[in-house]
Order: structure tokens, then sequence, then C-alpha cells
């Protein structure tokens, strides 16, 4: 049985049915009395309401200028007409010459008679690729920028074109749920055209002048890249033999006063600080038990051996015991090495003329819990044996006797940090501060503490008993006792030294100052002359 | 001497001689130099750690002490073992608690002795200046004391005048306060400045008894050396 498909709902139906069984839509053409317009009867036009005959003079030639034109595939099934769409006023470049260059496959710039570059030799690479388009006098460039279509009149031409084509002439729907009715608006018609695109040009126009500044551009960024070598150094600059002067200068004093000068300079005669210290150890009893703190780097030990001699010769002789502690890790070994190396007399015995406690760990914290416990807080020795008295051993004799941080009848720090000496000072000051409390509190210090140690010292009621500060104050500690020999070995070299030292700071100053206003001065001459 | 003195006197010399010779120009000896005392400090301390902080104070106990001392020597092993988890970012807030302690104790411990030993003190030493009774227990020159005094005041307020760090007024005429204020600061750039000078100068005289403490162990050496030899 022969079946039609309906063209709306795609279901069959028996062929001789006029209409679908289903959507009721047409299934056949409908046969019109009214016979279909001819495509020229209809340019320009709705269906039907303007002929050739009924046309303005204006509109046939028009008409008769495109006939010649190809219509497209889908102009020819819509039965349309479409208006000219590159003969507008304001495209110079004519379609003719324009069609000519899209048949043999060239881009052309629509929009003038430019000429494009071929030489691109001339240009640079990375602007050469973006496809340039040169030698386009200056004048014209805003001339055809004005002439030249917006995106904004792009769209606006081909939305016309569209209006146009949707407004065709009345054809005649044959088929689906508008079958019969004519003048129906194509659904797609942009889509439906089959028709080459214009073809616009890529390329950048730019000017002669323009092409000269991209070159210069070019060649100050490459110039930029290139290392620029540096000006090559002198091995002895002034700096150098600024460098060198000085420390010749320093170490020939140095040198020449540790070899040829034997005790010329004299020893300082009084130093507060020191004074008070050697009254504070003449006080002492007897055997009198001294918790020494050695708190110093290698590197400022020869200043603190220096300025603690005399003071730790004067102790020993009165058969002072000793125990050491340390805050800083190497301050154990330095311990060591005073009591074994430095001092003049015998060598000291470990567990009977001091006792070495070695590290205490946590800073102040731990320092704080040391002074408030000391058995507690560090039960060995350095080298791990038992140091106070227990139920089965009886305490060393630099400790014994001592629960407590005032049962030492002297603290002697020897520091060469602000922070470490502050931390002391300020976990002793409590105790050493209290009026039942007969412990004292020596600082032995490098020089470069003294602004920060001193006012402890100085203040009422003192936070430090004593102080001793660098080779200076080590040097008066030793005139005052009679023991002058490391100090004294030092002191000649150092008085020369601080001379030589003072002199350079002085020269050097004037030669800042002096110098620059000369050489102005001599240059005002000069100008004047 | 014996042969070990020698060999460490020696060894002395040379590596003061490589340091000096960065004065010549910064030189590959000279940096050996300087890391071989990075190194033997770093690895000096961690050997007196280890001997008398973690074998001493922390594993000892445990096998040596009584059951007192195991239960306390415990608190800090697991304390310790808690800072460990800091290595690992999932668990590095268990190391909190121990940091926690850390910082508490030390800040209460820094804290406390400096509002103690030396806020306080210096505070009262300050007023004392003035104090005629207090001075004259301690120095019989009352005058210079009081003059000592005035120029301790002076030094101090023209300071923190110095160091004031108001915002500057929108108008263009500083107020009569801000004039004095900036007047007195004047003051205490000088008082600044002679403090640097003096910081300057110590810093410099401990330099100084260093390179000369250098100086006499090359000397001592150098003679040795000849009087083993002539």
């Amino acid at each position: 049985m022969d079946e039609i498909i309906c063209p709306l709902c795609g279901k069959s139906n028996p062929i001789d049915n006029k209409y679908c069984d289903y959507c009721l839509a047409y299934l056949k053409p409908r046969e019109t009395s009214e016979p279909v317009p001819d495509s020229d009867t209809n340019r320009g036009g709705l269906g039907g309401h303007s002929t050739g005959e009924q046309a303005p003079s204006w509109l046939k030639e028009i008409w008769g200028s495109n006939s010649s034109d190809e219509e497209t595939p889908a102009e020819r099934d819509l039965g349309l007409e479409l208006p000219p769409a590159d003969t507008s006023d304001w495209m110079p470049g004519s379609s003719a010459k324009e069609s000519e260059t899209q048949q043999a496959g060239s881009t052309v710039s629509p929009f003038l008679g430019g000429k494009e570059s071929d030489d691109s030799d001339e240009i640079p690479a990375w602007l050469n690729d973006a496809l340039i388009e040169e030698g386009v006098p200056e004048g014209q460039e805003a001339e055809d920028l004005e002439s030249q279509p917006q995106y904004g009149e792009q769209d606006k031409a081909s939305q016309t074109e569209k209006n146009a084509v949707r407004q065709g002439p009345g054809s005649l729907e044959s088929a689906g749920p508008l079958a019969g009715l004519t003048g129906v608006l194509s659904a797609e018609p942009g889509i439906a055209r089959i028709r080459k695109p214009k073809a616009y040009s890529t390329k950048i126009r730019i000017s002669d002048s323009q092409l000269e500044h991209v070159k210069l551009l070019q060649s100050i960024l490459e110039e930029e890249g290139q290392p620029k070598p540096l000006p090559e150094k002198s091995p002895i600059s002034q700096q150098h033999v600024l460098r060198w002067s000085i420390a010749l200068v320093l170490l020939i004093s140095v040198f020449w006063s540790l070899i040829f000068s034997k005790g010329q300079i004299p020893l300082p005669i009084y130093d507060e600080g020191s004074a008070e210290v050697n009254r504070l150890i003449n006080q002492l009893p007897e055997n009198s038990r001294v918790l020494v703190g050695f708190d110093f780097e290698p590197g400022l030990a020869s200043e603190l051996d220096a300025a603690a001699y005399s003071v730790f010769d004067h102790l020993v002789s009165q058969g002072t015991l000793f125990t050491t502690i340390s805050t800083t890790p190497t301050g154990p070994i330095l311990a060591e090495r005073f009591f074994q190396y430095i001092l003049p007399n015998e060598k000291l015995i470990d567990g009977q003329d001091y006792v070495n406690l070695g590290y205490l760990p946590g800073g102040a914290a731990g320092l704080l819990n040391f002074i408030e416990n000391p058995p507690g807080m560090m039960p060995y020795s350095i080298e791990g044996s038992s140091v106070w008295a227990t139920e089965t051993s009886e305490a060393l004799p630099p400790v014994n006797g001592i629960n407590e941080i005032t049962d030492f009848e002297m603290i002697i720090l020897l520091v060469d940090d602000p922070d470490i000496a502050r931390i002391w000072v300020e976990q002793l000051s409590p105790y050493i501060t209290d009026s039942q409390t007969l412990t004292s509190l020596v600082l032995v210090t490098s020089a470069q503490l003294e602004p920060i140690v001193r006012p402890y010292f100085e203040s009422i009621p003192q936070s430090v008993n004593g102080l001793v500060v660098g080779l200076r104050g080590g040097s008066a500690y030793a005139r005052l006792v009679g023991g002058e020999q490391l100090p004294g070995q030092f002191w000649d070299a150092f008085g020369v030294g601080t001379f030589v030292a003072a002199l350079l700071i002085l020269v050097g100053g004037l030669a800042y100052y002096v110098v620059p206003e000369l050489s102005r001065t001599v240059r005002g001459q000069e100008k004047v002359e | 001497m014996g042969w070990a003195d020698w060999i460490g006197t020696l060894l002395g010399f040379v590596l003061t001689l490589l340091v000096f010779s960065y004065l010549v120009a910064d030189n590959q000896l000279f940096r050996i130099t300087l890391h071989l005392f990075i190194g033997v400090s770093a690895g000096f301390a961690a050997s007196v750690v280890i001997h008398n902080v973690i074998l001493a104070r922390m594993l000892e106990p445990i096998y040596a002490g009584e059951r007192s001392e195991q239960i306390l020597a415990l608190v800090p092993i697991i304390l310790a073992g808690l800072m460990f988890t800091k290595i690992s970012p999932r668990y590095a807030f268990i190391g909190n608690l121990p940091m926690a302690y850390i910082v508490g104790v030390s800040a209460a411990a820094a804290i406390g002795g400096a509002v103690l030993g030396t806020l306080i003190p210096q505070t009262l030493a300050s007023m004392n200046m003035f104090d005629v009774q207090a001075s004259q227990a301690f120095d019989a020159d009352l005058g210079l004391r009081l003059i000592n005094g005035i120029i301790i005041l002076v030094g101090t307020l023209s300071t923190l005048a110095y160091f004031q760090f108001s915002s500057v007024s929108k108008s263009s005429e500083k107020s009569q306060l801000q004039t004095w204020i900036d007047g007195l600061g004047q003051i205490g750039q000088v008082f600044v400045a002679i403090t640097f000078g003096f910081l300057f100068a110590g810093v410099f005289s401990a330099a100084l008894t260093a390179l000369i403490g250098r100086a006499v162990f090359a000397v001592d050496f150098i003679r040795s050396l000849a009087g083993l030899f002539f």
C-alpha cells in the first residue's frame, strides 16, 4: 500500500489523504489559482505589489546593472534577488576589481588602494609576521580611517541585506503547515546563503615614518638585550690602598710596641670600678667561695683574659675556691683553659680548688632556676661526677655548705654579650640588693659592654657592686695589686694602637671636610681666571 | 712544649695568618678558615649539649636515678618527643604544647627580670640622684652628684623627645608643644650621638685588644721557634 509521509509530523498516511491523520497538515502541495509571480516582477518589494513596469527608472537601472550578477543557489531556491552587497558608495574599491582579486585568490585591502609591501627584509621579523601593509602617505591615513566602515556600520549593512532577503518576493509554500501561504520569511537566510565571503586584508598599514620608528625601536631593544661590558676594574682600587694603609699602620705600631717597647706607657692609675672590686676582694674571708660565670666567646678571650688576670690572681692569692658555670656552650672549656693555662700560679686542681659545673641550658629561665636552687639545677660537674652533698658523698670543697645562691661570698661574671650580662644582672638583682645579703656581684666585661653595664654600677642602690671593664680596667686593677704581667704586656701596644687609631680618625675626618673644600676653592679660582 | 703543643701552636699561627689574609682580599683560604671555625664551634656546642644536657639530665636519671627522679626525667623526654611532631605538618599542632610551655616560661622569667632588675631599679636610681640624704650616704661630693643627676635627667627626657613618633599635624604651623618637643629632640640627638660614639669606642677597644692578643701569640711563637733553632 502506498503511503505518504507527513512533512510536519513525519508519520505515514495513506497516499490518498489530503490531510495528515495525525496533525491535519497538508500532505500535498496546494493548487492555487494565483500564479506564482516571476522574480522579475517582484524585484524590490513584497510579493506582487511592484512590477517591472511600475518600478521607477532609478530602480530599473539598478536592476539592469545587477541582472548580469550570478545568483547563488540559495537565492535561486528562495526566488530572491539580493541587493548588491559590494557597491556601497563608502567603499571606494569597486566590486568588479574586488571580484577580480577574489578570483585571483589574493588579499587586497578592501578600503584603499594602498600598496602592499613585498620586501619583508626592510621591516623587522616580528612586524613582518603581522603582515604589514606599508607605503601609505601620512596625510591619507586620516581620510582612510574615516572612509573605512566601522564595525557598527558593517553590521548595519549586513542587517539591511538580511532584511531585504526576508522581505523577498512572495513565494508560495509548497509543504508543511504553512503550505499555500505566500511571503513566508525564510528560516535562516544568512545560513542558507552560499556565498564566498568578502576578503579583508589582515595586514597592518603603516607609513614610512612609522616604519622608521619601528626600526629605531627595534634597534633600541636589541641594544638593551646585549650585555654591556663592565668597565675594567683595576685590581688595586683606591679603597684597597686605603684599607691596606690603615692596616699596615696599625699592625706596624702594634708589633713595634710589642717587640721594642717594654712598659714605657704607665698603667692607668685609678679606675672607680676596679678600685671597688679590689676593696670587695680584700674584704673576703680566707677560703671564701666564689661563683664565676664564664659567658664569653673565644674571639674575645684575649681581652677578657687580660681584664680578669689580675683579679683572679688576687683571689687565688687569698685561697679563694671557685665554682664555674656558663650559659654559653663554649664557656666551660674557656673556664678550664683560664684556670689551667692563663693564671700565673701553679695550676689549680679541679675538684679541689675549683669545680666546673658546665653548661647551664635554658637561658633566663634556666638561670633563674639555678639562682633559686643551685644544687637541684646543676647536680653534676662537667665530668659527670656529683658535686653537692648527698647521702653517700660529701660536697666538693668549692661548694661545701652552699645551698642557696647567697651562700657564695662573691659572684663574678666574665661576659662579652650585653644580653647575657643584662639577664645575669636582672635575675640576680633582687638577691644582691637585699640588705640582708652579703653576696656581692662583680662584672668583668669587654670594653664594648661598658655603656650597657655601667648604669647598674652607678645606680643607688647598686645592682652591680664592682666593675672591671676591658683592658683598661684590668690594667688599673693590676696596678693596684701589683700583678702587671699580662695587662702590662698588652698595655703598651694598646696605648700606641689607640693613639694611632685616633690620629687616623682625625686625619681622615679633616681630609673628608678639607679636601672637597679645597677642590671647590681651586675650581672657583679657575673659573674666575 | 711537647709535640702536641707545638702542632697546636703551629696550627693556630697558620690559621691566624689565614684570617689576616682577608686584609689583602677575600680569598678561598680565608673562607676555609671561616668554615673551619664555624664547624668546630657547632660541633663542640653539640657535643657539650649531648654530654651535659641530654645524657646527664635526661637519660642518666632514667637508668640510674630513684623513682622520683625517673618520673621527673620523663617530663622533659615527653616534651622533647612532642617537639619532633613539628616535623610533620599534619601533627605539628601537638608540638604547640611544649612550645607554649617554653615560650611562656621564658617570657615570664625575662619580663619579671626586666621589671624587677632593670626598670624599677633604674627608675629609682634616677630619682635618687636628687635625694640629698641618700646621695650623701654614698657620695660626699653632693654638688657633683646633683650635676650628674641633672645631666642624666635632661639626657633621658631629651632622648625620649627625640624618639617621639607622633603624627604630623595637617596645619603648616607647628603647635607650641610640638616646637618644644622638637627643640628638646635636638638636644636628645646630641646625647644619642655621644652614646653611639661611646659604643664605637668600646667596640674598637675590644677589637684592638683582640688584635694585640693575636699579635702577642704570633710574636711568642716566632720567638719560641727562633729559640728552638738558634
